[in-house]
């Protein structure tokens, strides 16, 4: 009876201790499934991550494209077309040498036309590297673009700001100024706005820039709403530029007629 | 030894409570109350005076505060109003046993507590397989607190069930052998809510 006894209990014991050890490896089953899944989940932001990547360096290279299209397209529509007026100008005048009166006039006219040469590549340079910005800074670079923009009359900007002294690193200011005309160039062409403000100041934890329209805008939450393909180039070329300098924009509508976008570039990551 | 670990979730607990969420504040305050049930289940069996009705009243506090830190972590209206009708249910066995098996140990409160709370350690790791919340498992102190109702409710379960097989079947009393298993439980069970504790300042 004893030996039945002791038998039982190691019988149970067995049992037991089996239980627990399907038990311990379940847990290391479930230890071994989580950790593929963070993996998993790791993995997909990855991919994720470099898809935007990708899709913000396409839209740098397509930016820079247009660019490069816009100013071939300056160089020879205004350029071309002003030199080659001037060269037929000079052949005129050599095949007639005697007709000072013509000359006199061809020379004139190659004159203005030189003149409006030298404007229109002045005009080329300042849109490929604006002076003001490089020599002034961004508070006067910018508001140099916007005194530009008034003047066109495409749309009234006014603006107020407040920032410190010191100078921001000047790949920060060239990239902050491209935000800002993109910015615009964006407001001009799609919200029907008739008036910007913009204010920006910097302390010392960054820059905020805030610009509000009376047009229509998007928010945030309804860019992210837009698939990242049929996202407009102006729109990904912000990202990007915003990205580089590691800074935030939010853009934000407060009704109709209200919309706005607020940019932050923390001083601690330029 | 089992008693004196019982210490160790309790004081780094008290260490860490500001890190935590009310579910722990819960499990801290089970853990607060469970050396005072064991000082004084000690006291009464040194005194030849049977400790049963402090073990079936610490069976009942055990679960509410176990169903109390599950319904915080698991956070959805539905499944605490699932959790409030169990432990009431649960009340209604308690009380039956507590009424009528007193001085017992084979109790069917023990047995369903046991069910319940590895459901609930279960259905916990589920949701963290669900939701992956950190890239490290250890990391995570709920990770920690459901290993350790799994392991320590999963063993009492085997612990109850065949000691009162053997009790029915050949009449031995195997109270030395099942409380020597039972502390060794206990001693698992502090260090892992322990370590889950000591996790939360770091998560």
């Amino acid at each position: 009876m004893e030996n039945e006894n002791a038998l039982a209990i190691d019988t149970l014991i067995l049992i037991g201790s089996l239980g627990m050890l399907i038990l311990a490896f379940s847990i290391i089953l479930f230890v071994v499934l989580y950790q593929k899944k963070i993996l998993a989940q790791q993995n997909t932001i990855q991919a994720a991550e470099n898809k935007h990547q990708k899709e913000m360096l396409n839209a740098t290279l397509e930016v820079a494209e247009i660019e490069r299209e816009k100013i071939a397209k300056n160089i020879h529509d205004d350029i071309g077309t002003i030199l080659n007026v001037i060269k037929l100008n000079f052949s005129k005048m050599s095949r007639n040498p005697d007709d000072k009166m013509l000359s006199e006039q061809l020379i004139k006219e190659s004159m203005s036309m030189l003149d409006d040469s030298i404007q229109n590549i002045r005009g080329i340079a300042k849109d490929l590297m604006p002076p003001t910005l490089i020599k002034l800074g961004f508070e006067k670079g910018i508001s140099e673009l916007f005194r530009q923009i008034n003047t066109s009359g495409a749309i009234e900007i006014s603006h107020e700001f407040n920032f410190a002294d010191t100078r921001l690193p000047a790949k920060t200011e060239l990239q902050l100024y491209r935000i800002m005309q993109e910015v615009i160039n964006n407001i001009v062409k799609h919200s029907q706005a008739q008036q910007v403000n913009i204010s920006a100041r910097s302390d010392i934890s960054g820059v905020h820039i805030n610009i509000s329209h009376n047009g229509n805008g998007l928010s945030s939450e309804m860019i992210e709403l837009i698939p990242e393909a049929q996202r407009g180039i102006g729109l990904k070329s912000i990202q990007s530029r915003v990205q580089l300098i590691n800074a935030s924009i939010q853009y934000y509508t407060l009704g109709p007629g209200q919309a706005g976008i607020a940019i932050e570039v923390p001083f601690h990551d330029l | 030894m089992a008693m004196l670990s019982g210490l160790i979730p309790l004081v780094v607990g008290l260490i860490n409570r500001k890190y935590f969420t009310k579910g722990e504040k819960a499990l801290l305050y089970l853990f607060a109350i469970s050396p005072l049930f064991d000082l004084t289940g000690f006291i009464l069996k040194k005194n030849g005076i049977s400790n049963m009705l402090v073990f079936h009243i610490y069976t009942i506090i055990e679960f509410i505060l176990i169903s109390v830190f599950y319904s915080k972590v698991i956070s959805n209206p539905k499944i605490t109003l699932y959790i409030i009708t169990i432990v009431v249910l649960f009340l209604g066995v308690a009380g039956f046993d507590l009424l009528n098996k007193l001085t017992l140990m084979d109790d069917f409160s023990t047995t369903t507590e046991s069910i319940i709370v590895m459901l609930y350690a279960i259905f916990g790791y589920s949701l963290l397989l669900k939701n992956p919340i950190q890239s490290k498992v250890f990391a995570i102190p709920l990770f920690w607190f459901h290993t350790a109702f799994l392991l320590y409710f999963a063993g009492n379960l085997f612990v109850f069930i065949f000691s009162s097989y053997l009790q029915q079947h050949y009449k031995q009393n195997l109270f030395q052998e099942i409380w020597g298993i039972h502390s060794v439980m206990s001693m698992i069970l502090y260090l892992l809510i322990a370590t889950g504790f000591w996790k939360t300042k770091t998560r």
